[in-house]
């Protein structure tokens, strides 16, 4: 049976054709459906299961992040393999795709009336699902994550040329495991990883990953490099966070990570491939 | 589809749907929890700004209740994190999406205990382990 629900401006979930939210919405006019009426004047949201996931139609600039979030939830709920979000504007229709919740909220909170939420903690980030690769913003990493699989994590020259053919060198960083210990030591930071100046990416080369100019950053992204090592499979994450830099100034950075744990000669190293999201803004400097 | 369907809580005919805790439901307590943590901000101010109390809070983080949208907006808005922080990416799912929770010094100790060869070599440290950690608090004092 197929799913068709809206979400009011409330966020609650009601049957698409329930008379009470058609009185509660105003509907009169019976020569426009009420799904399309709702949708462009009240600002809700349709979700409709189709084959093989969830359509999704909305009309940016219309519904609130409120809306927004019962969306979520019903999704989250659902949790369709695929959602076409169909955005209606005017006489326009857009329709885009996506394989996750996760990239179809980031899309939409783009598109709801609200402004948006002002992030404050200072870093987070969502794991998801490695099937998110074979999505477009992941077409460069993917034929490294493919000779990972390949080589059955075995570093060698081959990974270096994959890297550098990728164009991917600049935003790569790659740190290997003292043996014995779980300390993590530099090997290559990219510089196009703007976290801190550019003397800065040469002088961790040999130190700490964790001995970055923001300190509390670095600890917390050798714990995620840690546990990749530990869990010995990659691990694919969207990463939000406020970075300091030495010269006294805050950043605030959004961007995709992928950590692949590699061996070479009983020794493991963890490479972090990073797919910035947004160009590194200055939020305050002192 | 048709399973979640029936999970999914539509109102009906303006009823409010009864609710039933559910794996989603302690997802986002959990998610909720994580936020807090990292905003550094109790139940009580969380609670506060929702306005509910913190029992009502420490409800959301077990997903005993859920989380009106409102709220969940109002949540996201006074920790400062998107809503995404809430999307649950169901491929994320399983050992791989979980943190270990470990801190790296805590990595380094069970990476060191499986290098052992020896179970009775294992067993005298998990004997040595459990005796320091019941004197921790002794411990402790000494440090001071």
């Amino acid at each position: 049976m197929a799913v068709s629900i809206l979400i009011d401006d409330t966020g609650q979930a009601w049957t698409a054709n329930d008379p009470a939210l058609m009185r509660r919405a105003g509907y009169a006019d019976a020569r426009v459906d009420f799904v399309t009426f709702a949708v462009a004047e009240r600002g809700f949201i349709h979700l409709r299961s189709i084959e093989d996931g969830v359509r999704v139609t909305l009309s940016p600039g219309a519904f609130s992040r409120v809306s927004l979030a019962g969306a979520l939830q019903a999704l989250n709920d659902l949790a369709p393999p695929r959602i076409l979000l169909v955005s209606r504007a005017g006489r326009g229709t857009e329709a885009e795709l996506f394989t996750s919740v996760f990239a179809f909220i980031e899309r939409a909170e783009q598109l709801a009336a609200d402004p948006p939420i002002e992030i404050k903690v200072p870093r987070y980030s969502v794991q998801r699902g490695l099937r998110n690769l074979t999505t477009p913003p992941f077409a460069l990493v993917r034929p490294i994550v493919d000779l990972w699989k390949q080589r059955r994590g075995e570093l060698g020259e081959e990974v270096h040329q994959a890297v550098l053919r990728a164009g991917l060198f600049h935003r790569t960083i790659l740190a290997r495991q003292v043996a014995g210990s779980s300390r993590l030591i530099t090997e290559h930071f990219g510089s196009g990883i703007k976290v801190m100046l550019p003397c800065e990416h040469l002088l961790i080369v040999g130190r700490e990953l964790s001995q970055q100019p923001d300190r509390e950053y670095g600890a917390w992204m050798e714990q995620a490099y840690a546990e990749t090592g530990w869990a010995r499979r990659p691990r694919l994450e969207s990463v939000r966070a406020l970075v300091r830099t030495s010269a006294g100034a805050t950043l605030r950075t959004r961007y995709d990570r992928v950590l692949l744990p590699w061996q070479q000669k009983g020794e493991l190293f963890v490479m972090c491939l990073s797919i910035q999201r947004e160009v590194p803004a200055v939020v305050a400097a002192t | 589809m048709e399973s979640a369907e029936q999970t999914l809580p539509v109102r009906d005919q303006g009823r409010r749907p009864r609710h039933r805790r559910s794996e989603l439901d302690i997802y986002a307590g959990e998610r909720l929890r994580l936020a807090r943590q990292l905003a550094g901000c109790s139940q009580q101010q969380l609670g506060e700004a929702l306005g509910v109390s913190f029992q009502a809070v420490q409800k959301y983080e077990i997903g005993e209740n859920r989380l009106s949208a409102g709220k969940l907006v109002k949540a996201a808005a006074f920790l400062g994190v998107d809503l995404v922080f809430f999307a649950k990416d169901p491929a994320a799912s399983g050992a791989l999406a979980q943190s270990t929770g470990f801190t790296t010094e805590e990595m380094e100790l069970v990476r060191a205990y499986r290098a052992l060869r020896s179970p009775a070599l294992k067993a005298q440290l998990r004997r040595l382990m459990t005796t320091l950690a019941a004197l921790v608090p002794e411990a402790e004092a000494g440090e001071r």
